[in-house]
């Protein structure tokens, strides 16, 4: 149970802040309500090269890392197919920097032409060392495409080639900056040894006098019903042949969510799941499978992805995936392993509220989802999971019809 | 209403004395120490047993890390499946730590639950039988692991540049192959087991909510259980380093190499530990660093590089990593070793370190925050036979050292010539 309390600036910026005497640091998270989705299809990688330039220094700050590093403080971003999220912890007596430094660079940014060109480079290295020069590394640049047609899903936030990265300018770099960093498109919150009403007076301070701007509507495609199994073949120089299999399912915010998640851990959470007992240990026909969900705000993607054992063929690999989406199609769950998989929920939820980091990201990925109070609701929402539900979805959604599979052969020498 | 100045950064206040939990100590009747970091909000447990059965002590290549490895894979009463049935049902979770010098068991669970997962841990730990039909799948999946982990680059550097540092049969410096997963025999595992994990011959590191009905639980458990508590002992024999001290392993079709530069160092128990710490941080061991600042922030040649001590037994090392586009792998090296000489040549001004200081003790605060955080420093304590002097000695390097320490550290310890270099991938 986390306890907070949200306020909202009249610029629209939202407040959130969580008060934990348990140590003497604070936690700083920045989400601004911007993605990979919300890119032009021919300017991909934007949202993810943009959170780079975020620390190329401010419109009063030089540098953005070194008075946090001054104060004790460190630093990271990320960027999804939804948000790019800054956060930073400090300790706590020091929390003001924070407000200092990231109220400023939400002012406006100030970095300059070398900058834009060395973090060009730098993101072009994070794409040869993440997708291209590892194994099975570019798996999600060929699923994606073949998973979704028309919705922005369809390239990842590193982007769809590195010449989206090269050829961005100056101008678009201002206009992707102008349209999405705004305080009205932003929550902002504060975990930690922290007194409410201090975090409130600071956020008053330092965010309050910086203008709202026009926060448009987003208005993406929808995604069509995939109607037709789709797949893909490649070869590529990795030493066992993989397969990755995708059914399109519902969005974040649907009651549905929960059940899926409860799907993909019955598949693979622990040595006891299903995939892990029957395909690597019995069956010995993978030598690992998972399942994961993409966790996507808008329709995502229930993933199993395997490596198939040496001296197995694709095609009794996958029979043997198909056969258990079969079995959670043709017959209900056992309710006492239903009750294991809630009892792990309930396990996890409790082990992801140690740290005030932890805590600061949640409070902001659901008050974007609707409610901060969310974060409270979620082991309540996996307790109401019925096995009727699991086995009713999996009927609906775990169909051929819905699927992308992606064949990854190894090359033999 | 007076307007904000926002060029003006907001006053820096002292830095809080930073007061370390202490672990608190019970020893069992059969002789088990525990070592108990009761803190935190949550109903959780971290329960480590933590044992000096590394690769210092196997009888043959990969018998230490494969017996901690495959510990879960059956007991004399349990199927592998049973063993996870029962942590999964309770939504425990159990982790293995085969790492070179000590090797661990860790059980992660809620602390209500601890009554019916801890029985299932003392099982793996007195009764593991290593059945022939699971070790089969487990030596498979093993060599497909490693072969797949092995086409990474970076991956593949960090295990050779071990190699090059301590000797090909140093225990500390024998790359595994995918061989050796069958070489080992099921006789050897169980002896091997016998001898350390059934006697018991481990620390055992509790954090989180530690109750009293948790203490009781591990008496009722393991008080009755025969043990045999040696001293600790990781006499590491001395390396044998390689003579070729440049090497290239090459790697055809790859758009990075993966760099890596390591000297042998010492353990934590050497004096210049500390200090080195410090001029760690300012060559590569921040965001701020030289390294990065040069080769990310400057030259755009690679998404992150960094370096750091590694203690290893009695031994230790200091290496340096980078994954770097082939067109640049030459400069970049280039780059470091300026990077080196600088630092050999010029004192660090007073203002860089000072954030670096600020910069530790920060990272300090957070790591000594929460129950797992205190336990990971407790156990980092233990691992090198060392007191919590230790990190009071830490905190007073960190506010004291001046550039001319640091300095005369660059000069004794980060000289091109002790360096070795490999380079996985191209040299162009």
């Amino acid at each position: 149970m986390i306890q907070f309390e949200k306020h909202t600036l009249s610029n629209g910026l939202k407040v959130i802040v969580h008060e934990d005497r348990s140590t003497p640091i604070a936690a700083m998270n920045i989400l601004y309500d911007v993605g990979a989705r919300d890119e032009d299809a021919d300017k991909t990688g934007f949202a993810h090269l943009f959170e780079h330039l975020m620390f190329g220094g401010s419109v009063n700050i030089p540098n953005y890392d070194e008075p946090l590093q001054n104060v004790g403080g460190e630093n990271n971003a990320f960027t999804s197919n939804d948000i790019t999220n800054y956060y930073l912890t400090l300790p706590a007596q020091n929390l003001e920097t924070g407000f200092w430094l990231e109220s400023d660079r939400m002012l406006n940014l100030a970095f300059s032409e070398k900058s834009l060109e060395v973090q060009r480079s730098v993101v072009i290295e994070e794409f040869r060392q993440r997708y291209l020069n590892q194994p099975y590394g570019d798996v999600w640049l060929k699923l994606k495409p073949l998973a979704y047609k028309v919705h922005p899903y369809l390239w990842n936030t590193i982007g769809k080639e590195i010449s989206h990265i090269e050829n961005a300018t100056m101008d678009d770099v201002k206009a992707f900056f102008k349209k999405h960093y705004l305080p009205n498109n932003a929550i902002l919150s504060v975990a930690g040894n922290v007194k409410t009403d201090e975090v409130l007076k600071l956020a008053e301070k330092w965010f309050g006098p910086i203008a709202k701007g026009e926060k448009k509507e987003r208005k993406l495609p929808v995604e069509p019903p995939q109607t037709e199994e789709r797949k893909e073949e490649t070869t590529a120089d990795v030493p066992y042949d993989a397969i990755y299999k995708a059914w399109h399912m519902c969005d974040r915010k649907n009651p549905d969510y929960y059940t899926f998640d409860v799907i993909s851990d019955l598949f693979s959470r622990g040595k006891s799941s299903r995939l892990y007992v029957e395909l690597v240990k019995n069956k010995k026909l993978f030598s690992e499978v998972n399942a994961y969900l993409s966790g996507d705000d808008d329709p995502g993607l229930l993933v199993i992805a395997g490596k198939v054992s040496e001296g197995v063929d694709m095609k009794t690999a996958e029979a043997g995936i198909l056969e258990e989406v079969n079995k959670l199609r043709s017959t209900v769950v056992d309710a006492n392993e239903l009750q294991k998989i809630k009892n792990n929920m309930e396990a996890s939820l409790v082990f992801s509220e140690m740290g005030v980091e932890g805590k600061a990201l949640n409070l902001a990925i659901f008050e974007l989802m609707g409610d901060a109070e969310g974060v409270n609701q979620e082991a309540e929402k996996y307790q109401a999971v019925k096995v009727e539900r699991v086995k009713e979805l999996a009927e609906k959604t775990l169909v051929d019809s819905n699927c992308s599979t992606l064949y990854y052969h190894a090359k033999k020498s | 209403m007076q307007t904000l100045d926002r060029t003006k950064e907001p006053a820096v206040k002292a830095f809080p004395d930073i007061e370390l939990q202490e672990a608190e100590h019970i020893t069992l009747a059969n002789g088990l120490p525990l070592h108990i970091l009761n803190s935190g909000t949550q109903d959780v447990l971290q329960v480590e047993f933590l044992f000096s059965a590394g690769a210092l002590k196997q009888p043959a290549r990969l018998v230490a890390a494969m017996t901690i490895e495959a510990i879960g894979e059956g007991t004399d009463t349990l199927t592998s499946k049973e063993i996870s049935e029962k942590l999964d049902f309770y939504g425990a979770y159990m982790k293995t730590d085969s790492s070179r010098d000590t090797p661990a068991l860790v059980l992660y669970t809620l602390s209500k639950h601890l009554d019916k997962t801890l029985p299932v841990i003392k099982d793996v730990l007195l009764n593991a039988s290593y059945p022939e039909n699971e070790l089969k799948t487990y030596r498979e999946n093993s060599k497909q692991k490693l072969i797949s982990g092995e086409k990474k680059v970076s991956t593949l550097a960090s295990k050779l540049i071990y190699g090059m540092l301590y000797g090909e049969n140093h225990p500390f410096g024998y790359r595994v192959i995918p061989e050796d997963f069958d070489t080992v025999t099921r006789e050897q595992l169980l002896n091997f087991h016998r001898a350390h994990y059934r006697t018991l011959d481990c620390d055992v590191i509790i954090s989180g909510r530690v109750t009293p009905e948790v203490i009781a639980t591990f008496k009722k458990e393991f008080e009755s259980i025969p043990a045999k508590i040696s001293a600790f002992n990781n006499n590491t024999p001395t390396p044998l380093p390689s003579s070729d001290k440049k090497q290239v392993h090459e790697v055809p079709n790859v758009v990075q190499s993966a760099i890596k530069l390591a000297r042998p160092l010492f353990s934590k128990t050497h004096p210049d530990y500390i200090p080195l710490q410090v001029l760690n941080t300012v060559f590569g061991g921040y965001f701020g660093s030289r390294l990065m600042t040069n080769i990310r922030e400057d030259k755009g040649y690679t998404y992150g590089i960094g370096s750091g001590l590694i203690p290893l037994g009695t031994t230790g090392i200091w290496s340096i990593g980078s994954e770097v586009g082939v067109e640049v792998t030459k400069a970049t090296l280039k780059e470091i070793y300026a990077e080196m000489k600088i630092l050999r040549e010029e004192p660090v001004s007073q203002e860089e370190l000072d954030t670096v200081k600020s910069y530790m003790l920060g990272v300090f605060l957070k790591d000594v925050d929460g129950p797992f955080a205190l336990a990971e420093k407790y156990i980092s304590l233990l691992k090198y036979d060392l007191d919590y002097s230790y990190y009071q000695r830490w905190i007073k390097t960190v506010k004291t050292i001046t550039p001319a320490e640091i300095q005369v550290l660059a000069n004794k310890y980060l000289r091109e010539e002790d360096f070795y270099e490999l380079v996985v991938g191209k040299l162009e």
